[in-house]
């Protein structure tokens, strides 16, 4: 009745109780099934086959991590899609996260607009399309040096090592950084990531 | 009048000095001579002790243009104060080379050590020794030449011209110009105020006088052998003042030294040799000084690091905990909002989860703001505030904010405490934050399913005992615990792999037992256990 067969199903793997709370609370309240549980080990052990749905994981958590529970997933003949929460978001999670065919990578605290959007897109079964965020094709829009940045950007170098690569100031990379960004339509680091990723593929 | 002032703004620009100074310098600069004028060599006006050298390689260091001011002292110094009859010739031109030699040491100085010349590290102090003693001998060879020149002196006693004059010189800005140094800076002068306030300072500058009443009190040949006493007031200054202490009590040895010889009778060449070994004397305390306060410096820097590090390591973990209360809070937010969209158009809708959801968001509130209350606590008491604290209270405390979570979890969470235990000296707020993160990665451990429960089930047990003069408190849990490997790599927060920030809050915990002068460790399993000593709390209350 409740359990997750027949609907497709919010899973939310949390070890914080109050966001988990929060989380099944709202999504509930704007109509979705939702289930929760406390640790990626309980969520494994308890997944079936032919449960449909998305997984919101945390990614720090206490024993499984959200990224090791979703290389799991990615084995498991559910194949359910994972978006990726974290209050600890750095580059090379997020890298990680995508590489792993994650949907979204958000940070805490939420935007909930970004949250929900990614929920109806991995429930509508699409796959994860940069062009949904982005506004035009990579190559062509951006300049050479911009190319250069991103490139960096995204393999996690700060402003200052990117500008020491480059030959340019810290200054100079944060302007192509943002050119960058708003040129991909990318409203952050997340995204650009996903971004380049899929310009690689 | 206003042509006047004009003009003695343009001269004071072409100078580089106001002619205030000028007459100050050049009162002090004779007066200095007129003090230091004794035993000079026989028929010049060359002594063995000349402070006024460092005053004038002071002006040119910081005035290189007055060049000329340096000269006109030094003829008039030798014109006023000399007993030696020279002619006026022969004195100017040597009174030039003098100046030569002093510009030499000063652009020297300037070039090699900047002008706030910084005698800090040991490696600026032989920087300034070697500069000052080749300058000394660079100015000594100059004014030899020219009284050579001028027919003064003969060709054979050119050498001891040079050595004579090389020695003063050289004693007097070696002595002298460090403690001009002291002077002009500011922060150095406070420090000089500060020495004066010390006992042991007075002590030193008593034992000064001690040790130069008992090498004057020999004869005269005996004085030589005796001369060593005199280190060790200076030494002892340098090493509990650093460079600051040497300078003073080397000027302070300098002064007695002279007094004590003007009250007597010598030969020139033995005050030659006295100032000589006064030259050694200041060069190594000098030296030692440098070497305290470098040592001083970087353990000051290490200290600060080590703050540093503990206050990240904090921060990142509060702002990790920050985090959860927040996300919790914005989702009930959002919530609150659909229900009440809910509420305002169908006015039957039950109110209860409203109440129910903003209560949760009132939770979540004082969540976080005990998160900040603690990072300002941190951040207030940046040293740590001891207190007698009785450790069943803490460890009661700390139970009981984890007795729920370890229920969830079917955890079982014991304490004890020895009953002899007297109060320990510690922070209640810092040791309360390592008891919770132990006992919540504890619970964590045990709680884990993979793990097989123990025969007694999965619990977690706390107790502190006195070990010797320190109080250990041991947290142990049921799950299988640290290998030997892991137990060395646990405290590496950054490589913590457990995503659960178990790493950095350990390596935190650790900084703070560490600043309570005790330490925190893992010991490999069977068993997770970590321990953390606390010193005292030994026999009796005796507080």
């Amino acid at each position: 009745m409740n359990s997750p067969v027949h609907r497709k199903t919010v899973f939310i793997v949390d070890d914080d109780a109050s966001v988990r709370d929060a989380l099944a609370l709202l999504l509930s309240l704007r109509g979705y099934p939702t289930a929760i549980f406390a640790n990626a080990e309980d969520f494994l052990r308890a997944l079936e086959p032919h449960w449909r749905g998305v997984v919101i994981a945390d990614l720090r958590m206490p024993g499984m991590s959200g990224l090791e529970m979703q290389e799991a997933l990615a084995r498991h003949p559910a194949r359910l899609p994972v978006i990726i929460v974290t209050g600890h978001g750095d580059v090379a999670a997020a890298r990680q996260a995508f590489k792993f065919h994650a949907i979204d990578f958000i940070e805490k605290p939420f935007n909930h607009e970004q949250l929900l959007q990614s929920i109806d897109r991995a429930l509508q079964g699409l796959p994860e399309d940069p062009a949904s965020i982005g506004t035009r094709p990579v190559a062509s829009a951006l300049s050479a040096r911009e190319r250069e940045v991103m490139a960096l950007v995204v393999e996690g170098l700060d402003n200052r090592t990117v500008g020491e690569r480059l030959g340019i100031s810290p200054r100079t990379v944060e302007v192509h950084k943002s050119r960058v960004m708003s040129k991909l339509g990318a409203r952050n680091l997340a995204e650009l990531i996903r971004i380049a990723q899929a310009g690689n593929a | 009048m206003s042509s006047l002032s004009a003009r003695l703004a343009g001269f004071r620009h072409a100078t580089g000095i106001g002619v205030a100074r000028m007459i100050l310098y050049l009162a002090a600069y004779i007066g200095l001579a007129w003090i230091s004028f004794i035993y000079p060599a026989r028929g010049l006006n060359i002594t063995p002790w000349n402070p006024q050298a460092a005053l004038a390689v002071g002006l040119l260091l910081w005035q290189p243009r007055s060049w000329w001011l340096v000269w006109v002292a030094v003829v008039f110094g030798e014109a006023l104060v000399g007993t030696e009859p020279i002619p006026w010739p022969a004195l100017v031109l040597a009174a030039g080379a003098v100046t030569a030699g002093y510009a030499a040491t000063g652009a020297a100085l300037r070039r090699w050590m900047g002008p706030a010349l910084p005698i800090v590290t040991r490696r600026d102090v032989a920087l300034f020794l070697v500069i000052v003693v080749c300058g000394a001998l660079f100015g000594a060879v100059l004014r030899a030449g020219a009284l050579w020149a001028m027919g003064v002196v003969e060709l054979e006693r050119v050498p001891a011209v040079i050595h004579r004059s090389s020695i003063g010189d050289g004693v007097g800005l070696i002595v002298t110009l460090p403690v001009l140094w002291v002077l002009a800076s500011g922060e150095r002068t406070a420090a000089s105020r500060t020495l004066l306030r010390s006992h042991e300072a007075w002590l030193i500058g008593l034992l000064t006088v001690l040790g130069i009443v008992a090498v004057f009190a020999q004869p005269t040949e005996e004085q030589f052998k005796f001369f060593y006493l005199l280190f060790v007031p200076v030494v002892w200054a340098a090493a509990r003042f650093g460079a600051i202490g040497a300078v003073w009590s080397a000027a302070l040895v300098q002064m007695l030294l002279m007094l004590a010889v003007q009250n007597a009778q010598y030969q020139p060449l033995t005050v030659f040799e006295l100032q000589v070994l006064m030259a050694a004397l200041t060069s190594t305390g000098v030296l030692l000084g440098a070497t305290v306060d470098e040592r001083e410096q970087a353990q000051q820097a290490l200290r600060a690091s080590l703050r540093l590090a503990a206050a990240g390591d904090m921060a990142a973990a509060l702002a990790h905990e920050l985090n959860q209360p927040l996300t919790a809070m914005s989702t009930y937010a959002r919530a609150s909002q659909l229900i009440a969209r809910r509420l305002g158009s169908n006015p039957r809708e039950p109110v209860d989860p409203l109440v129910e959801v903003t209560d949760k968001l009132a939770d979540e509130a004082t969540r976080a703001g005990e998160v900040v209350n603690r990072l300002r606590k941190f951040f207030r008491e940046r040293s740590t505030e001891l207190q007698p604290t009785d450790l069943a209270t803490l460890l009661a405390q700390a139970e009981r904010s984890q007795a729920s979570r370890a229920e969830g979890l079917g955890v079982r969470l014991e304490w004890s405490c020895d009953p002899q235990l007297a109060p320990v000296w510690l922070d209640p707020v810092q040791i309360a934050v390592v008891l919770r993160n132990l006992l919540a990665n504890a619970i964590d451990a045990a709680s884990e399913e993979r793990t097989p429960p123990a025969p007694a089930g999965r619990a977690v047990t706390v107790h502190a005992t006195q070990e010797g003069n320190e109080v250990v408190v041991s947290v142990i849990d049921s799950a299988p615990g640290l290998s030997s490997e892991e137990v060395d790599r646990v405290f590496e927060s950054r490589r913590s792999e457990k995503p659960g920030g178990m790493g950095v809050g350990l390596a935190i915990s650790r900084s703070i037992i560490e600043a309570h002068g005790g330490r925190l460790w893992a010991e490999a399993g069977p068993g997770g256990k970590f321990h953390f000593s606390l010193p005292g709390g030994a026999g009796p209350q005796h507080e």
